[in-house]
């Protein structure tokens, strides 16, 4: 039997942009039983988002361009730019969550407190990224990115206030893409918390 | 933070006088578009009209997203004469302004998309494109958009944005009209 999750929080809602970013997370205990949700607009691309964007579109090499390590980079056109479907444990690229609750800005370059793959204090299995394929529904057409984490420590990881997504750029450089800050989350021992971002257009 | 799209036309004479001049919001990126950012995103591919509505299956890949360039009527800022709301699922131009001097032709100029801009708490960057009407006569334009190059075994062309102003612009010919769009996030 289905059981209803003990807290449900809506943060907030928007008027849907033209190209809008959404996240909603769930946290489940060790039994699969969900203890927690939450969802809202996502606030978050970051200026690598763009100059990814605009290498694209220009098809030409731009520097300045700071990495999740803090190292300024020139990136071109290249088929590898904004690709985050990170495999188990991979954590150069793909969705990632932290403990960082420093406000956003523009120019943030990666989490300011990320978990690292591991079952150590304050540390996380990452699974596998899945996706939906992107479908129509009205005046909007959207795909899901979804990617789960492990609690597999001794002890509860609390604190969780910041997601977002590290995005291959170029060969092998790693780019923030996207960071939001969240309330503040826990997940128990043997929990798993899943961050999804659903991309979409609405005209 | 939001991301924005903006466009803005700018009408002028042959000697700069300006015309006319509208900026507004648009709220038009379509189907496309977001396919492209997945195959991006996820390695994977997608089926994806091109402008004249066939799928192709796109995959990443490095000319994926070029707007800067000619392109003719391929990719870049293009206008078109149909008046049909958008739809999301809009694949190009319902009936495209063709590229050349005569009747009902613009001459299209060279795309230009800058580099990034931050400013404060503003990041964005802008497609300028430029078309003449040197045709002999007046060109009404109800609507323009944005094609873009994507990839899938060979160069095909996409939609990513459609707008349709509210009001027709009517363009007299030995004028030039001017599209830009600028893409940006604002905290």
């Amino acid at each position: 039997m289905n059981k209803e999750p003990e807290e449900k929080v809506k943060v907030e809602k928007e008027e849907p942009e033209t190209m809008g970013l959404a996240y909603s997370i769930e946290i489940k205990d060790k039994d699969g039983k969900v203890i927690q949700r939450i969802s809202g607009p996502a606030h978050s691309y970051v200026r690598q988002f763009y100059e990814l964007m605009s290498v694209q579109a220009q098809q030409a090499g731009l520097g300045g361009i700071t990495d999740t390590d803090g190292v300024v980079r020139t990136v071109i056109a290249h088929a590898y730019n904004f690709f985050c479907y990170a495999p188990a444990t991979f954590t150069l690229y793909g969705i990632r969550i932290g403990k960082g609750s420093t406000p956003v800005t523009i120019s943030d370059y990666c989490l300011e407190n990320p978990l690292e793959e591991g079952v150590g204090v304050d540390q996380v299995n990452h699974l596998a990224t899945t996706r939906t394929v992107p479908a129509v529904v009205g005046t909007t057409c959207s795909f899901d990115l979804l990617r789960a984490v492990v609690n597999n420590s001794l002890a509860i990881i609390s604190n969780i206030r910041e997601i977002g997504i590290y995005m291959r750029a170029y060969t092998s450089y790693y780019l923030l893409g996207v960071r939001d800050i969240v309330p503040s989350l826990s997940i128990p021992i043997g929990g798993t918390m899943s961050v999804k971002y659903t991309f979409s257009v609405t005209v | 933070m939001r991301i924005e799209l903006w466009g803005e036309l700018v009408l002028e004479d042959l000697d700069g006088k300006v015309l006319y001049r509208k900026r507004e919001k648009s709220r038009s990126f379509v189907r496309a578009w977001l396919h492209l950012l997945y195959g991006h995103i996820t390695g994977l591919g997608i089926a994806t009209p091109d402008i004249n509505g066939t799928n192709r299956t796109i995959v990443e890949y490095a000319t994926n997203f070029q707007i800067d360039g000619y392109g003719g009527t391929s990719f870049g800022i293009v206008f078109g004469t149909g008046d049909t709301a958008v739809d999301v699922s809009d694949y190009g131009m319902e009936a495209l302004i063709a590229a050349g001097e005569a009747a009902g032709q613009f001459q299209y100029c060279w795309n230009e998309v800058s580099e990034r801009v931050v400013v404060g708490a503003d990041c964005y960057f802008t497609v300028t494109r430029r078309a003449f009407n040197l045709s002999g006569g007046d060109i009404t334009v109800a609507e323009w958009g944005l094609y873009a190059r994507m990839w899938a075994g060979s160069n095909y062309y996409m939609c990513a944005v459609r707008d349709v102003p509210g009001a027709p612009l009517l363009v007299p010919t030995a004028t030039v009209l001017t599209g830009v769009y600028t893409l940006k996030i604002t905290v």
